[in-house]
């Protein structure tokens, strides 16, 4: 199986299919990652194809310098917070919309979201992107523009902060 | 934890979870993980929280999206294949922009072929307006573009016979169509200018007074191609109650200045003459040393951005010094060949007057001519009187017009009351 710079690669030299791949391997994904993060599912959708639109138009430029996932969420970051700062402008600074999905069902899938969304904005960021996107320290580094170390003493506080919260609730829910 | 009785900090044991160790310290981990009960508990609570996480999921992707991104993908592909693979136009944007482009290439360079190569479409009629100029006894400035467009064409083959560097506006030219090619031909410059002595420029001034002004500009431009010199600038003026005059920036190389000037006094009675000699060797030097560590300043941005895979942040920041690096580095070159032009090239200020002679044979227009004369102005003076006559009726009818409205009731009411008045008496008693 081709590496996903490779595809890219290929993708530069006129190959549709190598794109076709690369959307495949990356379109769940990176819904996903909006979805998490944004709370209209029709925007999650816009942006996924935005990504991919603005990878179309630099494929030209692409250098597989870096991996083609940082590169892809790079993108989708960068986005995200065009979005974030045009909602909240939108919304008078009470911004709804960079609240996380109300997608979930499932009552461990609540508690989950809203534990993540007690915690602080960074340290949320750099766990969903370990934890969903499965991004390495080294990648989170370069996604978020902030050092390794920071990434890997955050991600623990919040990984402890949900531990936290996991252990208060397990007596109410029975130790489940 | 203690790092005496704990070797690997908390966030060292997640980093082993998340596999972010390097192998030995991640086998190190493990061992310690098997010994030490602290930091299994540790592990099971961060275990615990990952394994929670799969909880939040997301539905599915709308097929929609997909769709859409394919169908972007594949109109990219059509719009892009002709422009990338066969070279031709496409109507895409990407096509128009690579096409104005290359226009603007285009034009820029047919713009510096123009400033190198002055007048040459016009030096054909100019060739002509000069010999009818020369039959009738008067001298118009065209012959300067002449003469100047003949002279640059043999500067050309000097500079390529001497190997010495072409003139800045052609150099940027080439610079702008090929950096590998001005990278060699710099190199070469530069051995060239470590192996030549002081680097001086030298500048003369000379006006001359002469009798036979035709002579002596026949002369001058015979003396300027026998050297390999060429005109910078050329001006011929030619008053009705005045001797004629030229004044001439003429450009010879630097070694052959003394005799082209031995040559130039003789072309003439010596009015006024100025030598001077700069010493610019250290600024040249100054100058090299400076391109020399731009460059290498360039050399180490493009490994720093070849090596390294940083954040595209430090990506583009690298790629905008690389364009200032280069920018600086195509100034202090451009600097330096005009410096090495004026080096090799020696400039010379010209002015040759003619003496005045006064003389009676003022041009007496033939009777053809002033009946000619006198016909076309005789027309122009009744057309522009008939012009001058339509401007005021459309400027002042208006006016009139709402006057004359105005006025029309009153008058007709006197001139009827006059006639009963004064006539229809008189008109009854003839009755």
């Amino acid at each position: 199986m081709s590496s996903d710079e490779e595809l890219m690669l290929e993708f530069q030299k006129g190959a549709t299919e190598a794109f076709t791949e690369l959307f495949q391997r990356y379109a769940q994904r990176l819904y996903g990652f909006f979805r998490r993060r944004l709370d209209q599912p029709a925007r999650a959708e816009e942006l996924t194809q935005d990504v991919f639109v603005a990878v179309l138009k630099g494929a030209a430029r692409y250098e597989p310098r870096a991996l083609f996932r940082t590169y892809l969420y790079s993108i989708a970051v960068r986005m995200l917070n065009v979005e974030r700062r045009k909602s909240s402008r939108e919304a008078g600074g009470s911004g709804s919309a960079g609240e996380p999905a109300q997608a979930a069902q499932s009552e461990t899938s609540a508690w989950v979201r809203d534990a993540v969304a007690r915690l602080e904005t960074t340290e949320r960021e750099i766990l969903l992107l370990r934890e969903y996107e499965e991004l390495s320290y080294e990648e989170i580094a370069q996604v978020l523009a902030i050092p390794v170390n920071t990434v890997r003493s955050r991600l623990f506080r919040a990984r402890m902060a949900l531990r936290e919260l996991l252990v208060a609730r397990q007596p109410r829910t029975g130790g489940a | 934890m203690d790092s005496t009785t704990h070797p690997f900090g908390r966030e060292e044991v997640m980093a082993y979870l998340d596999g972010e160790l390097a192998p030995e310290r991640a086998a190190a981990a493990a061992a310690h993980l098997e010994q030490c009960a602290e930091c299994r508990a540790l592990a099971a609570d961060l275990r615990a929280v990952t394994r929670q996480m799969p909880e939040w999921e997301v539905e599915m992707i709308p097929a929609s999206v997909q769709e859409r991104v394919l169908l972007a993908a594949s109109q990219q592909k059509a719009a892009e294949a002709p422009v990338v693979r066969e070279g031709r136009p496409a109507p895409s944007r990407r096509g128009m922009r690579l096409l104005l482009w290359g226009a603007a290439f285009s034009a820029a360079m047919v713009f510096l072929l123009m400033i190198s190569t002055p007048n040459l479409l016009r030096s054909r009629r100019s060739v002509m307006s000069d010999y009818v100029a020369k039959k009738q006894g008067t001298m118009p400035s065209a012959p300067a573009a002449s003469s100047s467009s003949s002279n640059y064409e043999s500067r050309d083959q000097v500079s390529t016979a001497l190997s010495v560097a072409p003139p800045v506006a052609a150099n940027r030219a080439s610079q702008a169509a090929s950096a590998a090619k001005m990278a060699g031909r710099v190199a070469a410059a530069e051995t060239k200018a470590g192996e030549s002595g002081p680097m001086i420029v030298r500048r003369a001034s000379l006006a001359l007074l002469t009798k036979e002004f035709d002579a002596a500009r026949a002369a001058l431009e015979n003396l300027v191609k026998a050297h390999h010199g060429y005109f910078g600038e050329l001006n011929v003026q030619t008053p009705a109650s005045a001797g004629r005059s030229l004044g001439a920036t003429v450009r010879v190389p630097a070694a052959q200045l003394d005799a082209v000037l031995v040559e130039l006094r003789k072309l003439g009675r010596v009015e006024q003459e100025n030598q001077s000699a700069d010493d610019v060797t250290r600024q040249f030097a100054d100058l090299t040393a400076r391109l020399g560590n731009a460059r290498e300043t360039e050399k180490r941005l493009v490994e720093i951005l070849r090596e390294r895979t940083g954040r595209v942040s430090d990506v583009l920041e690298v790629e905008q010094q690389i364009a200032r690096t280069r920018q600086q580095i195509e100034q202090m070159d451009a600097e330096r060949k005009t410096m090495e032009n004026q080096v090799q090239y020696a400039s010379v200020d010209l002015r040759i007057t003619e003496e005045y002679k006064q003389s009676l044979e003022t041009p007496a227009p033939s009777l053809g001519t002033r009946i000619n004369n006198a016909a076309v102005e005789g027309f122009r003076d009744a057309a522009e009187l008939l012009l001058g006559l339509v401007l005021w009726l459309l400027s002042a009818g208006p006016t009139l017009l709402v006057v004359g409205a105005l006025l029309a009731w009153p008058t007709w009411k006197v001139v009827r009351w006059t006639r009963q008045r004064f006539f229809a008496p008189a008109a009854a008693a003839t009755r």
